[in-house]
């Protein structure tokens, strides 16, 4: 048993911390964050795939890192403490990961290289409106034309579709079963409404009318929602990881406060309330990060069933904490907290959004549950 | 012991709900639906419908131009109003300041000031917190000293709600520094227009402009616009504060909000079902429902009291903890409700003057922003933690 990182896995966390200091401040954060075409830092994204992080599941013959659940870990919660806006959790996590275990070796050969040198993004639509935390196709379908499908139907909250090359599309198929598509973002009928998210990364809604792709664009996936559901078990570690990074930030800026913040010619962490939700916060922390690892060591886990308990479960418990942290954090800091010039509202956004992102706790409460029986 | 509100409260009831039914403009309800934010204009134009009616300042006594009613009457009229999808009127001429001009203005500052916060030509905002002065307010620095007819102000408020909109500011500033914090404190009336008066927006995590920050550098303040006696202006903000006491439950509104959040469950599915279906779900709107139902009866309870025996003093602590847990508990579940599509952040789509596509269903854009709006709830007006110490301390002895 071992819950520390390797002294690669660290080296990789703190190159990611002097790569995010240098060019990445609260300041220089807040233009990428205005910026409307792209809702990121395409400089950073590049820094990011020359030093090999947008790879970072990819195997080693494309020019990957070969990672697993540890790497995601310490890379995703180090880019959270610095609030990054790069589409790391879309592409290099979510559609990464669903080239390796779905891909065609067409697209493997074709695509990855492209994606692991940072010249093509991924995003990987996994629900549809009024589906809620639904993956498996219902609304979007496919007709087979001569050698082509044809896909029509809508997705919903495509994280990372803003800056994709690529689309990852699941389908009912016409007759039985489901299928995933990876569809040219560009192609003829696919229209996509780009927005911002709480936290600032950017997403879209997509429709799809249309759209023409040829049998190349079909993934080996035996159907759809099976291979969808391991994605998005990937992404809840990921974002997991996130939620860790922006409580450990939310506990420190606000640890700082109560001992520079003073009222009644005190410090206010002079005051027993407030120690007492502090200690909570701290306490909370840990044991999230606990929930963190158990998701990053069963993630890569071949047993369904065993993956999923692992990373539901952790999932329900840590959006938990996290509402609990954002909240009191907020609440000892007083007006000041809720201020878009601080940076702990940043976290809170973050912490807020993961709480809502890739089913809540009552959807991971029910599938845990399922794996109870 | 009757739970149930009288025939006359009930006729009262009636009237009010035929007037809202009748008057109510259907373009400001309609932002109620969707959680779109009200403008100035829209409470402007409301302010004025209830002018006319004479219910625009429900408690004041029909001498100094109010409606008169008694505290359970005020309490119906704000229901239904809130159920009719209006604007909270603005409290801090008619419900803070007003009252403190009647009760201790002259008789030129009443005839000056009422008229025109009854009429709602002249909006007010509340200079009290400051950059080193939150919970802790009777530290305050901003300082007024005496030049002859006039005072000369200096310092900052922050935390200032619409003082970018706003005609006037009531203002506690300091006045003598030789004495115990609190004795040295007054109340003055200042035209935001003066000279040295400059606001600053403070943009808040739901991406709204609603509070500020307020700079004075040798403002002039004519020594007629100090309200009572110099030094006297702690007793005031006490005043105000307690004769607010009442409203700050916030039954009214939640009970509205509430009304929606019910609404968005009977459309999000989860699995197939209707999330007002969902056992888990529904559970958590029972349990919410009924804080929310203990509220209103605790609310209840006091008003009757006040009706009889006057404000009700620092027991309304407890309604402004749990009121602010409810309101904050409505946001909390409308956000879950949402889902995936609280996500997006669009709080610009929240305003009249975006002409953009909406993402989601139509009361998607409000569950963020009203999530993160509500957290206010428990640091305004007395942070929870200080209502906290005023139950310990005043009703407990401890």
């Amino acid at each position: 048993m071992d819950f520390t990182f390797t002294e690669e896995q660290s080296l990789m966390a703190d190159s990611l911390r002097k790569a995010y200091e240098s060019d990445y401040d609260f300041d220089k954060r807040r233009a990428f964050l205005d910026d409307t075409a792209t809702f990121h830092s395409p400089a950073m994204w590049q820094t990011l795939a020359e030093n090999g992080f947008v790879g970072l599941l990819a195997p080693e013959e494309a020019g990957g890192f070969d990672g697993g659940g540890a790497e995601i870990m310490a890379v995703t919660a180090e880019m959270s403490r610095h609030l990054a806006l790069e589409p790391f959790l879309a592409t290099s996590v979510m559609g990464v990961r669903l080239l390796v275990t779905a891909g065609t070796d067409a697209q493997k050969s074709n695509i990855l290289p492209q994606v692991v040198a940072g010249e093509a993004n991924l995003a990987v639509a996994l629900y549809e409106p009024g589906q809620r935390y639904d993956v498996a196709p219902q609304t979007t379908t496919t007709k087979v034309d001569g050698d082509d499908f044809v896909l029509n139907g809508t997705k919903a909250v495509v994280v990372g579709g803003d800056s994709a090359r690529w689309i990852a599309i699941g389908a009912k198929l016409e007759d039985v079963g489901s299928a995933i598509f990876l569809v040219d973002a560009g192609a003829d009928g696919v229209s996509k409404k780009p927005y911002r998210l709480v936290d600032g990364r950017g997403a879209v809604d997509l429709e799809l009318s249309g759209v023409r792709v040829g049998a190349d664009a079909r993934m080996a996936a035996d159907d759809a929602e099976t291979a969808l559901a391991e994605i998005e078990d990937w992404a809840v570690t990921a974002s997991l990881a996130e939620t860790l990074g922006a409580m450990e930030m939310a506990r420190d800026l606000t640890h700082e406060y109560l001992q520079t913040r003073e009222q009644f010619g005190r410090p206010i962490g002079k005051f027993q309330v407030l120690q007492h939700n502090m200690a909570d916060v701290f306490s909370d922390v840990e044991f999230a990060r606990s929930m963190v690892f158990w998701a990053a060591s069963e993630v890569a886990n071949p047993d369904a069933p065993t993956r999923r308990r692992a990373v539901s479960g952790a999932k329900a418990f840590v959006d938990n904490a996290a509402r609990n942290i954002a909240e009191r954090c907020v609440q000892m800091h007083g007006g000041v907290g809720v201020t878009d010039e601080y940076a702990l509202t940043h976290y809170v956004k973050r912490l807020t959004l993961g709480q809502i992102l890739f089913g809540d706790r009552d959807e991971h409460l029910l599938r845990y549950t399922n794996t109870n029986a | 012991m009757e739970l149930l509100y009288d025939s006359e409260q009930q006729a009262f009831r009636e009237e009010v709900r035929a007037f809202m039914k009748e008057m109510a403009p259907v373009d400001i309800a309609a932002k109620a639906h969707t959680g779109q934010r009200y403008d100035k204009e829209d409470m402007k134009r409301w302010h004025g419908i209830l002018y006319e009616q004479g219910w625009v300042a429900p408690k004041w006594s029909k001498e100094n131009g109010g409606a008169g009613l008694d505290p359970i009457q005020v309490h119906i009229l704000d229901e239904e109003a809130f159920a009719a999808g209006m604007p909270r009127l603005q409290a801090f001429g008619l419900s803070m300041v007003g009252p403190v001009i009647i009760h201790f203005g002259d008789d030129e500052q009443k005839s000056r000031y009422l008229p025109k916060i009854l009429s709602g030509e002249e909006f007010w905002c509340q200079g009290f917190s400051e950059p080193g002065s939150g919970s802790d307010l009777a530290s305050l620095k901003t300082r007024a000293e005496r030049d002859g007819d006039k005072y000369i102000v200096n310092g900052q408020k922050t935390w200032t709600t619409q003082a970018h909109i706003a005609d006037w500011m009531f203002c506690l500033v300091r006045t003598d520094w030789d004495v115990k914090q609190q004795e040295g404190i007054s109340f003055l009336l200042i035209d935001m227009t003066s000279p040295g008066v400059e606001v600053r927006p403070i943009i808040t995590m739901d991406g709204e402009h609603a509070v500020n920050e307020v700079f004075f550098d040798n403002v002039e303040v004519p020594a007629e616009n100090l309200v009572g006696e110099e030094n006297k202006g702690w007793d005031y903000a006490k005043f105000l504060l307690s004769n607010e006491r009442t409203g700050i439950a916030g039954v009214g509104q939640s009970k509205a909000e509430f009304a929606r959040l019910k609404a968005i469950a009977k459309k999000e599915k989860r699995r197939g079902v209707t999330l007002s279906e969902d056992p888990l779900f529904r559970a958590k709107l029972a349990d919410l429902e009924l804080k929310l139902r203990a509220l209103e009866i605790t609310n209840l309870r006091m008003l009757i009291e006040e009706k009889e025996k006057g404000a009700p003093g620092p027991i309304s602590s407890i309604l402004k903890v749990v009121g602010s847990e409810v309101q904050q508990g409505i946001a909390t579940l409308t956000m879950e409700a949402v889902g995936s599509y609280a996500a997006p952040f669009l709080p610009e789509s929240l305003e009249d003057s975006w002409n953009g596509e909406p993402i989601g269903p139509d009361y998607a854009a409000h569950a963020m922003p009203y999530y993160f709006f509500r957290r206010k709830a428990s640091i305004y007006g007395g942070s929870n933690e200080i209502q906290r110490n005023i139950i310990s301390k005043h009703l407990l002895g401890l």
